[in-house]
């Protein structure tokens, strides 16, 4: 099967520095795949380099195409859309702002009131809050918008940074959920995440990243297994 | 005598005349700073050369200079693209801090050498308009009717700007870029188009603020640096990239400067302006608006 996303000898990095080597991956459609590894493995180096971000040798495809030359809005009209870390809403923007912009792509211009309210129906606490200025919502609130904002642009593939960065136990749970309810739906995903138990307990595969390579992978239930990724990522 | 003085219409209708007119150099200049981050502080040369437009346009075939303002409007579009094309895209590739300092240095050669370019192609000597001079009387207020179409072209301008940010999707991702351009490039905007697209509108609107204010003010090379000067004061006291403020924030230097040159002498204009910018810088640096509470 072809795979959704797919990078092969992705090396990235800013300017003279690579963070990123040599990295092959491959996240299946409808499957959930996580990043796994400690701060500074190179997880968003990563996910910036698929997203067109950061600058990147190597091939990137979608679906067998390439999109290697593409700019990073050019990937978003091709499906591939970034929730970043940190959020990185528009501070100053409203809640429906915010949503509206994400459907720039002219792939979905056209969809936007329907993409609009969908994503209200599925958080209805953006709903609420669609005149409020996006910098004046919690972290959780933020996050969820980030996530419609996203939506909004009908991914083919959501690539995940830290969702759950910074936010309070119970509202990372939520945030989990909402990514485990996208996954039932069926749209593939790509997460970075440091919450490493609960990542790999939820995701059909992984990959483990340590100083910018990928340095094991498998089924995310079986790495969770293993006595060495239990001692190294979970202090077990 | 003072309480009758604030209270004239007349100076009201002046101080709007003159706000609009700042509000509407201040949004170009925004525009462009707010998007690019550039510091283009020959910005108010792009108004002195919308001014020669209308005022060439007039003397040569008649053209009212309200009718010769969406040439100068072009004519500032042009410039916008071969400076796009020469310059400012190899200083966009810069880092943010580099492209302040950088585009400071090369917009203040610019200015230089335009300003000069001007005065080798139309002398220095000052030159006026004298058209649309006609007194219109309303309410008790005496209005030459080419104030009264500075005012509602201005506004008009203004507020059909601030609305199409709302309203449209181009709007809309102009303003995303101004918040954060790197989001706005994760959420799919095209961020290269749209910086141009704002670099386009800003140079327009200088050029089309120049075309009107030719109607009013004297003509020369050098007549652009105070509208630099209040296109800078604006865009500071209303908010970086903050384009509503910005608007109100013209208006409030009109109001100021007509007010204050009331209350004191004519000889105190330059003063007040100047005064207004250096007070501005010292006092209220982040604007006057009070940015929402931001929780990261």
């Amino acid at each position: 099967m072809t795979a959704a996303l797919a990078a092969t000898g992705l090396s990235a990095g800013y300017g003279a520095a690579v963070v990123v080597r040599d990295v092959t991956l491959a996240v299946a459609p409808g499957t959930l795949v996580a990043l796994v590894g400690s701060n500074g493995a190179g997880k968003s180096t990563l996910l910036g380099a698929l997203a067109g971000l950061v600058a990147a040798r190597g091939a990137v495809t979608l679906g067998g195409r390439p999109l290697d030359a593409l700019a990073p809005y050019e990937r978003v009209e091709q499906g591939v859309v970034l929730v970043p870390e940190g959020r990185q809403v528009f501070a100053g923007l409203t809640v429906e702002e915010n949503l509206r912009i994400a459907a720039f792509a002219p792939r979905v211009r056209g969809h936007a009131a329907r993409n609009l309210a969908r994503v209200f129906e599925r958080f209805p606490r953006l709903d609420e809050r669609r005149d409020q200025a996006a910098g004046t919502l919690s972290g959780g609130e933020q996050q969820m918008l980030a996530i419609g904002r996203a939506l909004m642009a009908e991914p083919s593939v959501l690539l995940l940074d830290e969702p759950t960065l910074s936010l309070a136990p119970i509202t990372a749970r939520a945030v989990f959920d909402i990514v485990a309810d996208l996954r039932a739906q069926g749209l593939t995903i790509l997460m970075a995440e440091q919450d490493v138990h609960r990542t790999l307990a939820m995701a059909d595969h992984a990959y483990l990243m340590a100083s910018g390579t990928i340095v094991d992978e498998g089924a995310g239930r079986a790495l969770l297994d293993r006595a060495d990724i239990k001692r190294a990522y979970l202090g077990l | 005598m003072t309480m009758d003085l604030i209270a004239s219409p007349q100076l009201l209708f002046s101080a709007l005349v003159l706000g609009a007119g700042y509000a509407l150099v201040g949004l170009g200049l925004n525009l462009v700073y707010g998007t690019m981050r550039l510091l283009n502080v020959g910005h108010g040369d792009l108004v002195m050369l919308g001014a020669y437009v209308a005022f060439w346009c007039f003397a040569l075939t008649g053209l009212p200079p309200p009718l010769a303002a969406p040439l100068a409007a072009a004519l500032g579009v042009l410039l916008a693209e071969a400076l796009h094309r020469g310059l400012l895209h190899r200083l966009l590739g810069a880092g943010a801090e580099r492209i302040e300092a950088n585009s400071l240095l090369v917009f203040f050669g610019l200015s230089i050498i335009v300003q000069n370019l001007a005065a080798l192609a139309f002398t220095a000597s000052p030159r006026a308009l004298r058209t649309l001079d006609d007194v219109v009387h309303v309410a008790g207020v005496a209005m030459t009717e080419s104030r009264i179409v500075i005012l509602l072209v201005a506004l008009a301008v203004c507020g059909g700007v601030l609305i199409g940010l709302r309203a449209t999707v181009w709007g809309l991702a102009i303003k995303a870029v101004i918040d954060n351009g790197r989001a706005a490039a994760v959420v799919g905007v095209d961020v290269p188009r749209v910086r141009r697209l704002a670099l386009w509108a800003g140079f327009a609107i200088a050029g089309l603020a120049g075309a009107l204010l030719a109607m009013v003010e004297q003509i020369g090379p050098f007549m652009g640096f105070p509208y630099t000067i209040a296109a800078f004061v604006v865009i500071i006291l209303g908010g970086l990239g903050r384009l509503g403020g910005g608007v109100v924030a013209g208006l409030l230097l009109g109001f100021v400067q007509v007010y204050g040159v009331a209350l004191t002498a004519p000889t105190f204009s330059s003063m007040l302006l100047y005064g207004t910018f250096v007070a501005v810088l010292l006092l209220r640096p982040q604007g006057l608006a009070r940015a929402a509470r931001i929780r990261s």
